[in-house]
């Protein structure tokens, strides 16, 4: 009993010992794709599943109509080997099992652009530019050379890797919500400049607009603690103002390079004016500490005038300012320009992660197939989703009229876009603003379930939101740089980050003089800033170089 | 008065006849077998591991194959240009965390003991407990609103007394105070269970005793309780050595910005940004090696100290 | 249980102000937790506008429903009894198991030196995450309760604590007249020190029962069907901050995104079970003292 035991626990050591990533032979019948005898196809992948994904009637991921419709109509039957919550611990789940030498699925997602890194120099994923010639539909031929930056990310060497999840383009671009009823109340006009901007925030901050005798009110409700320009309670516009650069982000210099916008004299302009307005009571006097999803406070409060925020906001957390505030009216206006008339906003990314496939999958064509399918529905061609994804789910038929109001789908509405290995019905960039713009000035009637859902049910607040932020596309500050980090960056990013949040915090607050802003730049050029761009630049040449 | 405890004390004789009685001590060993076994699994065969502070990990490669870098994580570390702020931060967050968190557990404990109310007793021991179960995640969230300098409970009450409001998380003098407060706060119900049971487990026929001598409470806690519940302390006190490089991570993630990286942050949350940044367990074994290094010669050193000046073994 | 000392006038005034001053201390731990209470039962605008109080403002159990509605909620919190339960009873056998022998003398056990360091180093050395991986992989044990339960199995914080309280609750005195009775360590360990080292036992019985209930990571890493998720995990997924700034956000995500109702209602639930527990463990340190009044 003994001695089975320990050689047990021998063999265990030894194993755990030979771990050298090597041992790839395991699970090679579990994983891998296989075609079955009715010509059907399994494909198996891993993918982060929000809690709040709903299910009908106990299905799951690898039962529902979409995966149905797949095994149905084009032969694929998914197989979801496992699911994670957050994109953290889904990265970190990929990562052990990369580690550990497991076998990884066929298809799989990854947002984490040194993972992604990582992955394509295991060699245990494969390029894919000859599949996307042989097996990719015209139409998602037509969508990446639209996008050639989106493949960025998982390029290496001039190969191609990885087929990017697009964002909404501008989904997330920020514009201005602001207290209609304060205006009005104060006599004032919606701002057209930053002067004018900062005239609405003094009369905001003393003139009592809430009517309440104190003054406790505030201007601009705005996120620090994760950098100035962010998904909420945005700051970029400030720095948009001032000149072509946002802090945090790479950016195009004027002879085409990119540099790093944190280090731009145009980002010191920004923070004289932030340190102003903090002075002024214009800002929360915690600033400072405030989170994206903290610093909303003070507009949900109905302690704040204003907020730069995405359309989406419409949705929340303004119907929540709403809410606690009877009487308030929130109204979206375009960005305000600085004094040479220059408007600037933080631009979403293209991508919200990269498809990678295992190098023994052997259904690239099934794939794409597949994606195609899921991007007709987009482009309102589909086949096989005319009016919605799935009867019951998304819309329901009555008396020969489709019906895609909540109350109607008994059980309510779910979304089965959540479903398709994209985990949301995909995007292309900046098609769905375009869209909105669309039925926004036209008023023309939703044709599927999809133009409802993501839409018009939105309500018309998100709408000319949407129609607005569309209209100042070109004021785009995107970061450019894309790539994993570099070797510079792996060793110096940390510490030039921590001193940049520091000093920008410090110079607010005037805990630190403006002149903090020039020794930072010259610190961060002697530490590591100046290898970096030139890095940054080498990878930007080198993506750009083959296409 | 002798306290209950003494290990050392026992006379050559005993000794003697214990050994000709307990020979084949093979009863003991096997009980130890199990723990032994698991221990050896799951903590000493992943020790492995450890290889890696000394390697440029990459995953698809494992510990035989990846690149020898000698000592170069921990020269990175040493490099660092905030490494002096970040260690001396963590070291004065930690160490006063240890202080009072041995401290006032150990007097709360006492003065539970002084209550003859059961159910009085029970409900406050409860009550002190239940912070122990909220994550940082939610009491940071929590914490930024009590704390706030605009309305925040706190400065609404210091305003009564007349002072101005303190910007508690944004400030350089305030914020490790309310990091070791909010700490002390959330733990101090949990130890405090600790000495509990050993409070229980003193022998009553001491206290009569000292009773019949005429020894007041003041008395009795001085020369019987505290030396009794001595050797629990000594443990607990030099167990918590061990953390003296480990100044809260989850805490301080939730609480601090950049506005007080000067005081308050630790190597923990500096570790957990450049991994943010490039993914790879190198750097984070290294630091984690070098952190268990120094933790293990304190706890060494305190079990020495222990042994010599208390004559307790704590081992 | 009245002592002549209690009539003291200044025993009498501590008395009074030891009452106020635990009341003070016990109502500035409990009402940050009424706070959360009355957030739970709240209306998601109102909390997070933090316009709530010590109470609930726009009152709901939209909270509650979400979290309890969820079809994996009563599965992960069946999962986590089991943890905790399996967890403790196989931890607390393993440990007095240990702590028996390695609170005798040294003279008493020869070798008990080199086993109590082997116990103290994996204390403060830890191979981390990726090797504890493999090992649990090699084994078999993904995504079984055992990956959950053995790794953790032996606390040598725990075990040091055991062994300490054995040696300071235990009389040698009745230790050696059962060796003269001729009783073996097993009957010595199961007759003599496991009765009188109740308080103790149930003190690192709550602290195993704790630590199993709370840790999620593991759930995370080494579960791969979230319906073998304990409550923690489970609950992690709701409660965790997202970055936004990597996903694809739009107003569905948004409406969705769970706030500070949801989070607070999941502290009541997560706390919930132990609130029970607790008080029920508390009756075995005066139970202790009892049993302490008979040894001698």
């Amino acid at each position: 009993m003994l001695k089975k035991f320990l050689a047990t626990l021998a063999a265990t050591a030894l194993a755990v010992g030979m771990l050298a990533g090597c041992t790839d032979n395991e699970s090679a019948s579990s994983g891998g794709s296989s075609e079955s005898k009715d010509g059907k196809v399994t494909i198996t992948t891993v993918r982060t599943l929000k809690d709040d994904t709903k299910f009908r009637n106990g299905e799951d991921l690898n039962n529902n109509p979409i995966t149905r419709w797949s095994e149905k109509e084009l032969g694929i039957k998914w197989k979801t080997l496992w699911t994670a919550p957050n994109d953290e611990q889904y990265h970190n789940k990929i990562r052990l099992a990369l580690s550990s030498g497991q076998k990884l699925p066929d298809v799989f997602k990854v947002s984490d652009g040194q993972l992604i890194n990582d992955l394509i120099r295991s060699g245990k994923v494969m390029p894919i530019d000859e599949a996307i010639e042989k097996y990719a539909s015209p139409r998602l031929k037509e969508i990446f050379n639209q996008f050639p930056e989106a493949f960025y990310p998982a390029t290496v060497d001039g190969k191609r890797y990885g087929i990017p999840r697009f964002s909404g383009g501008n989904g997330s671009d920020s514009l201005l919500w602001i207290r209609k009823d304060w205006l009005d109340k104060l006599e004032l006009q919606p701002p057209k400049t930053i002067e004018d901007l900062e005239k609405i925030m003094d009369a905001f901050v003393n003139k009592d607009p809430d009517g309440n005798g104190k003054k406790d009110t505030i201007g601009l409700t705005l996120a620090s603690k994760n950098g100035l320009a962010t998904w909420l309670a945005d700051g970029s516009f400030i720095f948009g103002a001032y000149g072509n650069y946002e802090p945090g982000s790479w950016s195009k210099d004027e002879d085409g390079s990119l540099v790093y916008g944190s280090v731009q004299p145009s980002i010191k302009k920004g923070l004289e004016k932030l340190h102003e307005w903090y002075e002024k009571g214009y800002l929360d006097q915690e600033v400072g500490i405030l989170d994206e999803q903290t610093a909303i406070k003070s507009f949900v409060a109905g302690k704040s005038g204003i907020i730069s925020a995405p359309p989406w906001a419409s949705g929340w957390p303004i119907t929540d300012a709403l809410k606690n505030n009877p009487g308030a009216v929130v109204e979206p206006y375009p960005l305000p320009s600085g004094p040479d008339g220059k408007i600037g906003r933080r631009g979403e990314g293209l991508v919200t992660g990269m498809f990678l496939f295992s190098k023994d999958f052997k259904h690239m064509d099934k794939f794409f197939e597949y994606l195609d399918e899921a991007f007709a529905y987009v482009y309102n061609d589909s086949k096989y989703f005319k009016y919605g994804l799935a009867e019951g789910y998304d819309y329901v038929m009555k008396d020969g009229k489709t019906v895609y109001d909540d109350k109607e789908i008994p059980g309510g509405r779910l979304d089965p876009g959540t479903y398709f290995i994209t985990e949301a019905i995909p995007t292309v960039p900046y098609m769905l603003y375009d869209l909105v713009e669309e039925m926004y000035t036209t008023k023309r009637q939703p044709k599927n379930a999809y133009e409802y859902t993501r839409i018009v049910s939105l309500g018309d607040s998100f709408m000319k939101a949407a129609t607005i932020v569309n209209e100042q596309n070109q004021y785009r500050i995107e970061n450019e740089f894309t790539g994993p980090p570099t070797k510079t960056m792996q060793k110096r990013s940390e510490f030039l980050t921590k001193m940049e949040r520091e000093t920008f915090a410090n110079i607010i607050y005037g805990r630190a003089p403006l002149s903090a802003f020039d020794e930072f730049v010259k610190k961060w050029e002697e530490s590591g800033g100046k290898e970096m761009t030139k890095e940054v630049n080498e990878w930007y040449q080198s993506v750009k170089g083959e296409k | 008065m002798q306290p209950a405890v003494d290990l050392k004390g026992q006379t050559a004789a005993v000794e003697v006849r214990k050994q000709r009685k307990w020979r084949g001590t093979w009863q003991l060993h096997a009980m130890l077998l199990p723990a032994i076994v698991i221990v050896f699994i799951f903590q000493y065969i992943p020790m492995v591991g450890l290889v890696m502070a000394f390697q440029d990990y990459e995953p698809w490669l494992g510990f035989l194959h990846s690149p020898w870098v000698g000592l170069e994580h921990f020269k990175t570390m040493f490099e660092y240009e905030d490494a002096r702020q970040v260690i001396w931060n963590t070291f004065v967050i930690s160490t006063l965390k240890i202080i009072f968190n041995l401290g006032v557990p150990l007097a709360f404990a006492l003065l539970l003991n002084e209550i003859y109310v059961v159910k009085f007793k029970r409900t406050v021991q409860t009550i002190v407990y239940l912070p122990h179960f909220l994550s940082w995640v939610i009491l940071g969230g929590i914490l930024i609103d009590m704390l706030s300098p605009e309305g925040g409970m706190v400065n609404r009450m210091l305003s009564l007394f007349g002072m101005d409001s303190i910007f508690f998380l944004g400030d350089n003098d305030w914020f490790r105070t309310v990091v070791v407060v909010t700490d002390v706060w959330k733990e101090c119900g949990f130890n405090t269970i600790v000495f509990l049971a050993a409070l229980t487990s003193i022998n009553p026929s001491l206290y009569e005793a000292a009773i019949v001598d005429g020894a007041n409470r003041w008395q009795q806690t001085i020369y019987i309780t505290l030396p009794s519940m001595l050797p629990i302390i000594i443990v607990v006190g030099t167990l918590s050595l061990g953390n003296i490089l480990n100044a809260g991570f989850d805490q301080i993630l939730n609480l601090y910005n950049p506005l007080v990286y000067k005081t308050g942050d630790i190597i923990d949350t500096y570790v957990y940004r450049v991994g943010l940044l490039n993914g790879d367990f190198s750097y984070a074994t290294a630091v984690g090696l070098f952190k268990s290094i120094i933790s293990f010669m304190l706890v060494v050193t305190g079990y020495r100290l222990a042994y010599k000046y208390a004559n307790y073994k704590i081992f | 249980m009245h002592h002549h000392y209690q009539k003291s006038l200044s025993y009498k005034i501590f008395a009074i102000f030891n009452y106020v001053l635990l009341t003070v201390i016990a109502l500035l731990c409990i009402l940050p937790l009424i706070h959360i209470l009355a957030v739970s039962f709240s209306g998601s605008a109102a909390a997070t506008a933090n316009l709530v109080g010590l109470w609930p403002v726009d009152f709901t159990i939209d909270a509650y429903e979400k979290t309890i509605g969820n079809e994996n909620f009563l599965r992960s919190l069946w999962n986590s009894f089991l943890r905790v339960i399996l967890g403790t009873v196989i931890s607390m056998a393993v440990m007095l198991c240990a702590a028996y022998p390695l609170s005798k003398s040294d003279k008493a056990f020869h070798g008990r030196k080199i086993y109590m360091w082997f116990f103290v180093f994996t204390m403060l050395f830890h191979g981390g995450l990726v090797p504890t991986y493999m090992v649990v992989t090699k084994l078999g044990l993904m995504d079984t309760i055992w990956a959950l339960i053995l790794p953790s199995a032996v606390s040598s914080f725990n075990l040091i604590l055991l062994v300490n309280f054995f040696r300071t609750s235990v009389p040698k005195s009745l230790e050696e007249a059962a060796l003269m009775d001729g009783a073996n360590h097993f009957t010595i360990f199961w007759k003599i020190y496991l009765p009188i080292s109740i308080p103790a036992i149930a003190t690192i019985s709550l602290f195993t029962m704790v630590f199993h209930w709370n840790s999620w990571f593991d759930g995370m890493i080494y579960m791969s069907d979230v319906k073998h998720y304990p409550l923690s995990t489970f609950l992690q997924t709701i409660i965790v901050q997202q970055d936004f700034t990597k996903m694809s956000v739009d107003a569905e995500t948004m409406k969705n995104l769970s706030e500070r109702t949801v989070k607070a209602a999941q502290i009541f639930i997560a706390a919930l079970p132990m609130l029970v527990v607790y008080p029920f463990v508390q009756r075995f340190f005066v139970k202790g003292i009892v049993l302490g009044a008979e040894k001698e």
